[in-house]
């Protein structure tokens, strides 16, 4: 079930010309997702500093990609205040992202 | 010779003699300057002899428009104006939107060259293939909106595009720009001064014609494969910055560190909130607008109902106004930077070089350095908004002593107030857009390097902050570029996006369409490029192009006396931390900008202790030509 699942993300990551895109940054935002939902700007203030992150854009923009392949699903919103008036999304990792996330650990890159 | 994309047609308009001839394209220029930016550059230093004095007759002014101008290429709508710039005394040019550019390519041009001063004021009136001169004297004296007025009034077409300065550019008070639209303005290098020393009032156009297109179902489905990767591929940035348009960069930078506050004393503003996008938007815009063939429509009207300011219109309130005139000069009062921001556009004058001057202004009043016998009377402190309009009225009209000061622009100002130049916070004479470098390396060398002087839109490193480090080292070569604190990697980076955006500027498409997507960046040119002209353009064709550009611009800078002391930050940033914010603490190192500064000449292949651009580097450029010329005064850099 977990091979079909990684293939089927693979395909989509191919899909969604992202290979060679989804590494440590996307394994690094799928942990901290692991036992929590947390929007960008919470997971940004965890995983600074790691893997040359240093910008919160640089979190919304691989959530993004994760979404676009189904690893991550938007949960709810907060108010965190990266913007000054929009609520931001909160996210949640899914199943297909524990298989992704568990491959990324075997391998850093896909 | 018949062109698909460009015009073919180069006006060339000698204004002390009164005539008018028509120059046919060389494919030559065509293949190797892509148009624009490209165009206007390559003639420039082909044209204007070395050491002349910007108000000079022999130096010239020169617009031009991209091959995908006027097409449905989405954000093609620019065009830029070039010159010896008053303000840097070397090289100069200016980019603005809005649609006089499509016009331009409409009515069957692609460059005018403007030569010699006019003894007395005209405006140049293009209605397709008629093109004629005529007298400016009733239009000499009135600001931007009542000429634009004027002119579609007095020649009967209310959908005419018009290109003007005002008072400010008259007055050839150095932060003059030109201006189209009523709004978007030409800002950098002071082009509005030069157009004023010509006398040159207006370019008034009407074009009919359209442009021609190599494959147009093939353009089409490019534009739609490229406006679709902006909606998936950069999901967020499309929504917010439709929306919001560059107004919602100040919570963005300040989230950053990087929002300059106080004349870039700080990267974090406490009142920041109070000149949000989000707040612009929920309080004063009342619609959206676009210029030619935009996919965002960033750019928005914006009405003040209530308070000491109501009553104020204006468009194209841009991150450069709410910042400028707020964070930059420590004002928290909204309504009043969309008024600064209409006086500025009724007067002429850009807003990047306006608000600099201030924040020198403020700077130096608070420190002693200007008294008020200087600003005669006016109270310069930090935050004062009436004040801020009075200061933009008098620079305009050059009125009274600080009038004179502030249309010196900053550098030229401070030389006058000794121990002022410390807060003249310009390189090679230009003032920086708004964007704080401490915190943002690569910004920072990209405003140090850029030939046009301290600017944010010469290199945009984007992907510095908008890239994923996977993205990064996939298209750049290393993830190391995403450590916004990091050297490594920032050479390179800073020296790809330059040669990008050279292209950028000289298909005349705008910055704003590809930020954070790497595929737009690679694919996007090259694509538009072979179905609009019919020529196969590769990306790498596409990015020597570039890199051509901007070597010849900086060889015009070379050949001027610029070398690598002038590829420096002001002072303040390796000197002084932030003191406020995330970043508190933060200051830019000069040995590791030492480092960034020197991995940046090696990309470039220019000579690493001068910063001259070597034979090597020129001639597997195809610009032997230049290296001679250079190599003839002593200016060529030596190879490693």
């Amino acid at each position: 079930m977990a091979a079909e699942t990684l293939e089927k993300t693979k395909e989509l990551i191919r899909k969604e010309h992202l290979e060679g895109l989804i590494g440590t940054t996307h394994s690094l935002i799928m942990k901290t997702l692991s036992s929590q939902e947390l929007c960008a700007t919470e997971i940004f203030e965890k995983i600074r500093g790691q893997n040359y992150i240093t910008a919160q854009y640089q979190v919304v923009r691989a959530i993004d990609q994760l979404r676009r392949i189904g690893c991550v699903r938007v949960a709810g919103k907060k108010k965190t205040g990266f913007m000054a008036a929009p609520y931001e999304p909160s996210y949640a990792i899914t199943e297909t992202g524990h298989v992704l996330q568990r491959e990324l650990d075997r391998q850093k890159r896909l | 010779m018949e062109f698909y994309g460009w015009s073919g047609t180069t006006l060339r308009v000698n204004l002390e003699k009164g005539t008018i001839k028509k120059e046919p394209l060389k494919e030559e220029l065509a293949l190797n300057y892509v148009g624009g930016r490209g165009f206007n550059s390559k003639i420039l230093y082909d044209e204007v002899p070395q050491g002349i004095d910007p108000f000079d007759p022999e130096n010239k002014l020169i617009f031009g428009t991209g091959p995908c101008t006027g097409t449905i290429v989405p954000c093609s709508g620019r065009w830029t104006v070039t010159a010896k710039s008053p303000t840097t005394d070397a090289f100069g040019d200016a980019n603005a939107g809005g649609h006089w550019g499509a016009e331009l390519k409409w009515a069957g041009y692609d460059v005018i060259v403007f030569e010699g001063n006019s003894k007395n004021p005209v405006y140049l009136f293009i209605d397709d293939n008629n093109v004629q001169l005529a007298k400016a004297d009733d239009l000499w004296g009135l600001d931007v909106w009542e000429t634009t007025d004027a002119l579609k009034e007095k020649l009967g077409d209310p959908d005419l595009e018009v290109a003007c300065i005002g008072p400010a550019g008259e007055r050839l008070s150095l932060p003059a720009c030109v201006i189209s639209n009523y709004t978007r303005g030409a800002g950098k290098c002071g082009m509005g001064a030069v157009m004023g020393s010509k006398k040159l009032k207006a370019i008034v156009v009407r074009g009919t014609k359209g442009v021609r297109v190599a494959h147009p179902e093939e353009l089409i489905k490019v534009v739609e494969e490229s406006i679709d990767i902006l909606k998936t591929e950069d999901k967020w940035w499309f929504e917010n910055f439709s929306k919001y348009g560059t107004p919602i960069f100040v919570m963005l930078f300040q989230h950053l560190g990087a929002l300059p506050t106080y004349n870039w004393r700080e990267g974090w503003f406490e009142r920041a909130e109070e000149l949000s996008g989000e707040l612009l938007y929920n309080k004063y815009v009342k619609k959206k607008r676009a210029c030619n063939a935009c996919v965002y429509h960033c750019s928005a009207y914006c009405v003040v109902d209530e308070g000491p300011y109501a009553g104020t219109v204006g468009e194209g309130v841009e991150y450069e106004a709410t910042g400028g005139f707020g964070s930059k000069l420590g004002n928290a009062d909204l309504a009043s930077t969309i008024a600064a921001k209409t006086l500025c556009d009724k007067l002429g004058i850009d807003l990047i070089n306006c608000t600099d001057t201030l924040g020198w202004a403020m700077e130096s009043y608070e420190k002693g350095f200007l008294t008020k016998e200087d600003t005669d009377g006016l109270d310069l402190s930090w935050g004062n908004p009436d004040a801020i309009l009075e200061a933009i009225r008098r620079m305009g009209y050059r009125e009274g002593n600080l009038g004179e000061i502030l249309a010196r622009g900053s550098r030229k100002a401070a030389r006058e107030k000794k121990g002022s130049d410390y807060y003249s916070i310009t390189i090679k004479g230009q003032q920086m857009g708004l964007v704080e470098p401490r915190p943002m390396w690569a910004w920072g060398l990209g405003f140090a390097t850029s030939t046009r002087g301290g600017d944010h839109l010469r290199t945009q490193p984007a992907p510095e902050f908008m890239f994923t480090p996977e993205e990064a080292e996939k298209f750049i070569g290393t993830p190391k570029i995403s450590d916004r604190f990091g050297w490594e990697g920032k050479g390179r980076l800073v020296a790809w996006c330059q040669n990008i955006r050279a292209i950028n500027d000289s298909l005349e498409n705008c910055k704003y369409f590809f930020r954070g997507s790497p595929r737009l960046y690679v694919e996007f040119p090259a694509k538009v490029l072979t179905a609009t002209t019919g020529y196969e353009w590769t990306y790498e064709k596409v990015l020597e192009c570039g890199e051509r550009i901007y070597n010849v611009e900086k060889a015009y800078n070379v050949r001027e006396g610029l070398g690598r002391q002038d590829d420096y930050l002001p002072e303040r940033f390796y000197k002084e931390p932030l003191s406020k914010g995330p970043f508190a603490g933060t200051v830019m190192p000069k040995e590791k900008f030492d480092l960034m500064l020197e991995e940046y000449y090696k990309v470039r292949d220019w000579d690493q202790k001068t910063g001259m651009p070597t034979r090597r580097a020129l001639k597997r450029l195809g610009l032997e030509k230049i290296a001679n010329e250079l190599g003839k005064v002593g200016r060529l850099g030596k190879a490693e």
